[in-house]
């Protein structure tokens, strides 16, 4: 039989012990409870794994979400990294000792605080594509625009590249507009990467529960105003992740 | 309002996104390898900016027949 670790979901601020119900990760529904330490009242909400598998899957990966959201129902949460598995309550005890003062001045400053996540795509790349062209004969005319295809494969990457950089340029510009109004009603911003040619926008923020709905109006006011040309996918509430960063050695 | 709202946990890219490289690290703990992670978040993404992009910029703004012709 393998040996049964704790896997970490998130950290709490609770004095008394709880069960979020049989929602574990993995296949056996084993039940989400808490492991707490100290007078404050931190705890680690966890549920009993097998210490060496984690599996990285669809099934593991969203049931580690879902168990985040059902806890932000009730509480301020300091999510962890997917796949974390303590050898042993005690040793989950240790850390929040250890840690103690550092975590309790996170659940103050995440008080309150929800992530809530934009992504912006184009919808009509080729309506992007003729803009760019358009900029670009304007600017340098149109016979020099021509791409050296004649000079072969070199051509096309150094057109490719040139490419690059035009739909980088305009991404940059229309990000700024939209995350603008976004910008000012939240405590902290963070943009990842885009993926794919389409998305301008792929940005977090660390918004106060009381002004959602201000946010939620923001966005709306976001589609209305540009919703023909471009695509937007709202995510929320989610636990801050992108704000939570913190690496603990040994 | 118009916009649809949606948990984070109801899209794959979405959890992707967050949870893989994000919040809060115990080192010692964590139990799986970072390869497999990169692979599978790779799957979920899309490529950026190429030669295919390019390929279908031609296309789009007609530069192939400009090109043939």
């Amino acid at each position: 039989m393998l040996e049964e670790g704790q896997y970490i979901y998130c950290i709490i601020e609770a004095s008394e012990a709880r069960n979020f119900g049989s929602i574990g990760i993995g296949d056996r529904g084993d039940p989400v409870t808490t492991i707490g330490f100290g007078y404050g009242g931190l705890a680690a909400v966890v549920s009993s794994t097998p210490i060496s598998k984690c599996t990285v899957s669809k099934e593991t990966m969203l049931a580690h979400e879902e168990v985040v959201e059902r806890v932000m129902w009730d509480y301020t949460v300091l999510p962890v990294r997917f796949c974390t598995v303590a050898p042993s309550a005690e040793d989950i005890r240790n850390l929040l000792r250890r840690r103690y003062p550092e975590f309790k001045k996170l659940m103050r400053e995440f008080d309150n605080k929800i992530e809530l996540g934009l992504k912006a795509l184009w919808k009509d790349m080729d309506a992007v594509f003729s803009e760019i062209r358009e900029s670009e004969i304007t600017a340098i005319g149109a016979k020099e625009a021509i791409p050296s295809f004649e000079r072969g494969a070199l051509g096309v990457q150094v057109e490719a590249d040139r490419l690059k950089h035009a739909l980088q340029e305009r991404k940059v510009m229309e990000q700024e507009i939209l995350l603008r109004p976004l910008r000012q009603i939240s405590m902290n911003c963070c943009l990842n990467n885009t993926y794919g040619d389409d998305m301008i926008v792929n940005a977090a923020f660390l918004v106060d529960r009381t002004w959602e709905m201000v946010f939620d109006g923001r966005v709306d006011n976001l589609i209305s105003e540009y919703g023909e040309r471009i695509e937007f996918k709202y995510v929320g509430p989610a636990p801050p992740y992108s704000f939570v960063n913190i690496v603990i050695g040994d | 309002m118009a916009v649809e709202k949606s948990m984070a946990s109801s899209s794959l890219v979405e959890v992707i996104d967050r949870i893989l490289d994000k919040g809060i690290v115990v080192d010692a703990w964590v139990r799986v390898s970072l390869v497999g992670i990169e692979l599978l978040a790779i799957e979920a993404r899309v490529t950026v900016a190429g030669i295919d992009t390019f390929l279908k910029y031609a296309e789009a703004v007609g530069l192939t027949e400009q090109a043939a012709a």
